[in-house]
């Protein structure tokens, strides 16, 4: 499995010709069957046919920029529904290695395969376009456990290579696509080939496990109450400490005449230590006194980031059974291919970030099942 | 090395409960790993758990305190807000965490949550309804737990 950040704009669609076939000539790389509406390798013959539909309404394309004049824009919800067939007839059937999945596959790793399908059909019906992350983690669990399934399934190293999953996520319309096929992954001619390789060895193994993990456990923003409001929290007064006292984050004691943060329920704190907590959390610490919260803030950017589409159903009822409206905000530091998929409304409303180890707040609630 | 980077505040609190452990409860940490905790709990008196020693586990994540410790009976258990896993349902645990609260009063809490069984807000659903359709009858299986899994250890 794989992910790919879909901003190839212009080499997408000659790259999904190449991945479709594996090993083809370039040559004949770029036939464009209107029957079957998709990229084929001809059959030259005394005419050139489809290998598919054995029709001859095939049509040369020279290169993606021909494509592109004939008005297909990848940024443009459009262009969606052009390519969803297109897709669809990757991973559904036509190719080779679903017809090897079904020879050699369990029933159990068929079942998967239905499952990952309808649930990518069912992608494509909507035209809300933001996907919960919660819905995205759940996705991306289902095409773990399925690769793994597959694994145990003894296929032949030769099969596993060849069958795998590509994730394409395009950061333009934060959609997301699977397609399986033949995808030879360890190419080394085109260069978005090697590109996606290396997205492999960040997302595949030890470092997905590690921000599924991370997702469903470690996050402290998971629980309690939405963080603070930054006006209030600038508006705390800093103060000196005129008593003996103990900051009860750091458990220090403060030296008097010391400076330290004071909310407005009094309790006292070092800055360094209530500003973090602040951050996340909006209750004191101590009596648990609640400060103004981001909550209508967090709205507000939704709404904003969602300019003239439809609302976003998906994401008020998002899989956790809690939306937007609950405030809860993730801050996870992952590697650059996942911004595009998880930073869903931070890349629309400016506060996205390009640093690799930067982080980015999301709405909704990843699934945790053990919350009681 | 996890250890190398302790913050102050573990330390600290590490001390405290070494030299002075709350009572009916103590807990050490790993030689190798200082954010986990080998804990027990002794079973509050007048309560079902009498008698028993209850061996736990804590770990504290790298965003302690801005998050929870993560705890865990590692002792088999008839109660009905610890389930089979050992989980603990327990507000300060989720939701009402906060930097303020410690590994020493997490464990009181959890001390006090033996001697207070809430069937209301359960994570074990059948226990609970055992509670709540005859709560002497559950009693005497807490009992008889104790008696089987957290005796001696």
């Amino acid at each position: 499995m794989l992910l790919a950040s879909w901003t190839f704009k212009q080499s997408a669609f000659s790259w999904l010709a190449h991945r479709e076939r594996g090993m083809g000539d370039a040559m004949v790389d770029r036939y464009w069957c209107h029957m079957c509406s998709r990229m084929v390798t001809p059959v030259m013959e005394a005419e050139i046919k489809c290998p598919v539909c054995e029709s001859g309404f095939v049509e040369e394309v020279d290169s993606t920029r021909d494509l592109n004049n004939d008005g297909i824009d990848f940024g443009s919800e459009r262009a969606f529904s052009l390519w969803a067939p297109i897709l669809l007839g990757l991973m559904g059937g036509l190719g080779p290695s679903r017809a090897r999945a079904q020879e050699h596959n369990s029933s159990n790793a068929q079942e998967e395969n239905g499952e990952l399908e309808s649930e990518f059909r069912s992608l494509f019906r909507r035209t809300r376009r933001r996907r919960s992350p919660a819905s995205i983690l759940g996705m991306l669990q289902d095409l773990r456990s399925g690769s793994e399934n597959s694994e145990n399934n003894g296929q032949s190293n030769s099969s596993n290579n060849s069958s795998n999953s590509v994730i394409l996520v395009n950061p333009f319309n934060e959609e997301a696509l699977v397609l399986q096929g033949p995808f030879e992954m360890n190419q080394s001619e085109n260069p978005i080939r090697n590109m996606a390789s290396s997205f492999g060895d960040y997302l595949i193994g030890p470092g997905l496990d590690l921000l599924l993990q991370h997702l469903s456990e470690n996050d402290p923003n998971r629980y309690g109450t939405p963080p603070a409001q930054k006006e209030a929290v600038q508006a705390m007064p800093t103060v000196a400490v005129e008593q003996s006292l103990q900051c009860s984050i750091c458990l220090e004691e403060f030296d008097i005449g010391d400076e330290a943060k004071e909310m407005p329920c009094k309790h006292k704190f070092h800055s360094g230590c209530i500003l973090p907590w602040l951050e996340i959390h909006s209750s004191c610490p101590v009596c648990r006194f609640q400060m103004p919260s981001d909550d209508s803030k967090i709205q507000a950017n939704s709404s904003r980031s969602s300019e003239g589409r439809m609302e976003n159903n998906d994401a008020m009822t998002g899989v956790g059974g809690e939306g937007i409206g609950s405030g809860r905000r993730y801050r996870i530091p992952v590697p650059w291919p996942f911004e595009g998929l998880f930073s869903l409304s931070a890349s629309q409303s400016g506060e996205s970030s390009t640093s690799a180890s930067s982080t980015e707040a999301m709405p909704g609630n990843p699934s945790h099942t053990d919350e009681t | 090395m996890a250890n190398s980077n302790l913050p102050r505040r573990i330390i600290k609190e590490t001390q405290r409960l070494l030299s002075e452990p709350a009572p009916g409860i103590s807990a050490s940490p790993s030689e190798d790993n200082m954010r986990y905790f080998n804990v027990m709990i002794l079973g509050p008196t007048q309560s079902p758990y009498e008698g028993g020693v209850f061996k736990l586990e804590l770990f504290l994540p790298e965003e302690y305190p801005m998050a929870a410790p993560k705890v865990r009976f590692l002792t088999k258990i008839y109660h009905p807000n610890i389930d089979k896993l050992g989980r603990i349902c327990l507000d300060i645990l989720k939701d009402k965490w906060s930097p303020a609260l410690q590994i020493r009063t997490v464990l009181l809490s959890i001390q006090a949550l033996l001697s207070a069984p809430n069937p209301d807000d359960p994570l074990s659903e059948n226990i609970a309804k055992h509670w709540k359709t005859n709560e002497a009858e559950a009693v005497e299986t807490a009992k008889e737990w104790t008696r089987l899994y957290a005796s001696g250890a």
